[in-house]
């Protein structure tokens, strides 16, 4: 494969950390949507990672090895959670139906708190995987021939 | 080799992996054949190897540097792409002088052969 596999595989995770983030933003910014009982309520969103398959190379045994080592992550698919919500009762609001009730979005502020330490968590490691590549990289470059 | 014997360790994904570790055994040759026929494939003098690297130093150097024109114009989606681009063509030009310097070095010192 090619020169710079290490820092090409961490990035894919950089990627998919900041698709994570995209998905957490969207899920706390809806956190207090509010909509009449007739709609679905805001679906709270899931992020689908899967692995990217290793791809074979160049030539020689070195291609097989590089087939079973995998070419890092991707993201599959984003799936939403029940638009189901939270019934609640509030005669003030205007997309209030006759009982009084609205359907308010059911995201879990705890679970995406820690979901986002994980994503940041996950962003700053790929990261440090491509800094410590680079300076690997430089350790080489520096060798006196 | 110690990373075929750990891969070996491993449980279910690492199965398609031990067919090709007897292979691993033979692998410097091979890759040496390799070097040639790559070098043949192109130019076998030194200028064909240093000129392909120059031109795959041009390729990185053209993508980071239009990934940099979307930092600028903002339309760059993800500040990892650029970095990471950035990073890859920062390498591949010390790689590519290094390769510079040190056939330069050894060119000297032919040169400076007594004879």
């Amino acid at each position: 494969m090619g020169l710079f596999d290490p820092i090409d595989t961490a990035a894919t995770g950089v990627d998919a950390s900041q698709t994570w983030l995209n998905a957490i933003s969207d899920n706390i910014a809806n956190i207090n949507d509010v909509t009449s009982t007739s709609q679905g309520a805001y679906q709270t969103r899931y992020v689908v990672m899967a692995a990217v398959p290793g791809q074979p190379g160049g030539t020689g045994p070195a291609s097989a090895l590089d087939a079973s080592i995998g070419g890092g992550v991707e993201v599959a698919g984003v799936a939403l959670g029940s638009p189901a919500g939270v019934l609640e009762y509030d005669p003030s609001n205007p997309l209030a139906d006759k009982q009084g009730m609205v359907r308010a979005a059911n995201v879990d502020l705890g679970a995406q708190m820690t979901d986002m330490i994980m994503a940041q968590d996950g962003y700053e490691a790929n990261i440090a995987t491509i800094s410590r590549a680079q300076q690997a990289y430089q350790a080489a470059l520096g060798l006196k021939v | 080799m110690g990373a075929a014997g750990a891969g070996a360790q491993l449980p279910q994904p690492a199965q398609p992996t031990l067919p090709t570790s007897p292979t691993l055994g033979t692998g410097v040759a091979p890759a040496g054949a390799g070097l040639t026929a790559a070098g043949n494939g192109t130019d076998n003098g030194f200028a064909g190897v240093l000129g392909s690297a120059i031109d795959s130093l041009q390729a990185a150097q053209s993508g980071a540097d239009s990934l940099a024109t979307q930092a600028a114009t903002g339309s760059l989606t993800n500040v990892s792409d650029y970095m990471v681009a950035a990073e890859e063509a920062n390498l591949d030009t010390q790689l590519t002088v290094a390769v510079r310097n040190n056939a330069l070095q050894a060119f000297q010192q032919v040169m400076g052969m007594q004879l």
